[in-house]
């Protein structure tokens, strides 16, 4: 080992508690760091699942303005053979035609304002699906609805009670009709726990005067969020999807989009801010460590030192100190996160509240638990960084005492 | 009292003035102090606190600058090399024992002698092989594996001149070198100065207050407020 390498060690044992202070500092700055990533990693991808989940998927299929309006008329057409098209596609895992129109439900004479939504009950129990793990059993017949918690407690509708619906058929007329309810919902979709009304897709077609239409095709596909692109060219190339909106989730969605792109820029500040953290501890040690040697480094310098050798000296020190804190915080980070995968974050059970805190954007619940992880590159900038922000630290030390003649330093 | 000398200089002082100036004081250290050292001179520097021998020493040992003046060592002119340059002069040609601060503290004796070979590139057997023979003629063989705070101060000092002479260097400088040591120990070190003298015919130029220690200079130049007041040779009493 070359005496300038052996030194920085042996240095960094001289004052033990001082060491152990800097690398305490320099490993909680990587814990941070970590955790921080840890955090933000499961939090997007909870949201992503979230946003991508049943009511969004990766990719919607829409008549041209049905999105900004929302008119009844404005339907896909002949919709089962597209659709059937559509699942023909390799890279689409699931698609599933769907109604949404607003109506008024009453049990007696106070209406409530509701959106009806038309599904395939069966196909949509499926993971993904608008019916998630709902039991076959719960299927309501023909007739029968199924309608969101909230809506059910908030308009005092038990199951058995008969609603009437009254909305807007596609073609203009009046859409009414009397259905029973059969189940109560409740999901991870606000839209619907709140003011959804489910039906069978073929019953929402007669009711809204829709037969062979639909408003929507929700698609999933094999690639995930990130292949969102890619599945809508190849949807933009299915028979009959000529004149539709293909969208992308990034698309239907910006800023939520912009939301979690911008997650990353907060992730990087408070990066910085524990860089700079990080940056503080070590100029202190440094800066007292090599202030306090000032005799000794010249002494060296008086041997015949260079000083870009007396630098390299004290930068050894550094390095050796970053790299060793950065280790045992990226060990303690690693297992912290892992635990806190293991376990899960719920942010429910934050504060003092007794019911659910869960936010809902878009008509998405956010309130589910956080299961933090880490990737192999994420321990990269935290090492490259803290490591580079000790060695930063150090260099004023090391040029301010490299800069002195040696009979200065030996004088201090 | 100066005599005249037939061997070529290895130093040459002519005229030097060293000033210190803190805040608006300033203290001259030096007053156009002339002065040659030759080679295989035992010369002792002698003569009251602030007197100069210090700062004379530092110019010497390209420690530090003179404020005016010529300062050659070993035909270089100090005032014409940069800072590198007169790194590699120390390193090259001069050894050096100082009165504390001598040791890299966290380095063994062995590896202290060997710091100064490393410096100069020699390689990593080389170097441990040299400084095991230095320190075995110095009597510290057994101490080699010690660390500084494990030696005593005689013991210290003694790695130390182990270190100054390790890469044979033409002029060994020791600034006070037994002002921290008994008398026993300071007898020893002077001993081994001059048997290394002896033997090696190394030159050495010591400061001192200490009569002992003089007693085995060959050579006394006395400072008196920066200037040279007497330059004598003598011979050496015995050991």
């Amino acid at each position: 080992m070359p005496s300038t390498l052996r030194i920085a060690v042996r240095n960094l044992g001289r004052n033990r508690r001082r060491t152990a202070l800097a690398l305490a500092a320099i490993a909680l700055a990587q814990i941070a760091v970590l955790a921080m990533d840890g955090l933000m990693n499961g939090w997007v991808e909870a949201s992503l699942e979230g946003m991508t989940g049943p009511m969004m998927g990766h990719a919607q299929i829409h008549a041209p303005g049905w999105r900004e309006e929302q008119a009844p008329d404005l339907v896909i057409e002949d919709v089962d053979a597209l659709l059937a098209r559509v699942r023909a596609v390799p890279t689409v895992r699931d698609a599933y035609a769907r109604i949404y129109s607003p109506a008024l439900a009453a049990r007696d004479v106070e209406g409530h304002a509701v959106v009806v939504a038309g599904v395939e009950m069966t196909a949509e129990r499926a993971d993904g699906g608008l019916l998630e793990g709902l039991d076959a059993s719960a299927i309501p017949d023909a007739h029968g609805a199924l309608i969101g918690a909230t809506l059910a407690r908030e308009a005092g509708i038990e199951v058995g009670d008969e609603i009437a619906l009254l909305g807007q058929g596609a073609d203009g007329s009046l859409a009414n009709d009397l259905v029973t309810v059969t189940g109560i919902l409740r999901t991870p979709l606000d839209l619907l726990n709140r003011r959804g009304v489910i039906l069978h897709l073929e019953t929402a077609q007669e009711i809204f005067a829709m037969e062979g239409r639909a408003h929507e095709i929700n698609v999933r596909g094999t690639g995930g969020v990130d292949g969102a692109d890619a599945l809508v060219a190849a949807l933009r190339r299915v028979d009959g999807a000529d004149g539709l909106e293909i969208l992308t989730w990034r698309e239907l969605a910006p800023e939520l989009s912009t939301m979690l792109e911008f997650s990353g820029v907060y992730g990087l500040v408070v990066l910085l801010i524990v860089f700079i953290a990080a940056a503080a501890g070590v100029a202190n040690t440094m800066l007292m460590a090599t202030f306090e040697r000032r005799r000794e480094l010249g002494m060296l310098l008086a041997l015949g030192t260079t000083p870009g050798r007396l630098v390299r000296v004290v930068l050894s020190e550094a390095v050796v100190l970053g790299i060793l804190g950065v280790a045992v915080g990226t060990i303690c980070g690693v297992a912290l996160v892992l635990y806190q995968g293991h376990a899960g974050i719920d942010p429910t059970t934050w504060g003092s509240h007794d019911e659910s805190i869960d936010v809902a954007v878009n008509g998405l619940n956010w309130g589910g638990t956080i299961y933090p992880y880490l990737r192999a590159v994420d321990v990269l900038p935290g090492f490259l960084g803290v490591t580079l922000v000790s060695v930063v630290a150090a260099l004023w030390p090391a040029v301010v005492t490299a800069r002195l003649e040696p009979v200065e330093a030996m004088r201090s | 009292m100066t005599e005249p000398q037939d061997k070529s200089p290895l130093v040459v002082v002519d005229g030097a003035t060293k000033t210190f100036v803190t805040g608006r004081l300033e203290v001259q250290a030096l007053r156009g102090l002339s002065l040659e050292i030759h080679e295989g001179d035992f010369l002792a520097l002698v003569g009251p606190s602030g007197s100069g021998k210090t700062t004379l020493l530092n110019l010497i040992g390209a420690l530090d600058r003179p404020t005016s003046g010529v300062v050659e060592v070993l035909g270089h002119d100090l005032s014409k090399l940069n800072k590198g340059q007169r790194a590699k002069l120390r390193l090259d040609e001069l050894g050096f024992v100082f009165q504390a601060y001598n040791l890299v503290p966290v380095l063994t004796a062995a590896e202290n002698v060997e710091f100064v070979l490393e410096l100069q590139g020699v390689d990593a057997k080389a170097r441990r092989k040299r400084a095991l023979e230095v320190l075995a003629e110095l009597g510290l063989a057994e101490l080699a594996d010690r660390r500084p705070n494990e030696l005593s101060g005689g013991q210290q000092q003694r790695v130390a001149v182990a270190r100054a002479i390790a890469a044979r260097p033409k002029l060994v400088l020791a600034d006070e070198p037994t002002a921290n040591l008994d008398s026993e120990n300071a007898e020893q070190l002077m001993a081994l100065m001059r048997r290394l003298h002896e033997e090696h015919e190394v030159t050495f130029v010591f400061s001192t207050h200490d009569p002992r220690v003089v007693a085995h200079a060959t050579r006394v130049v006395t400072l008196v407020d920066g200037q040279v007041d007497s330059d004598v040779q003598k011979e050496r009493e015995a050991a």
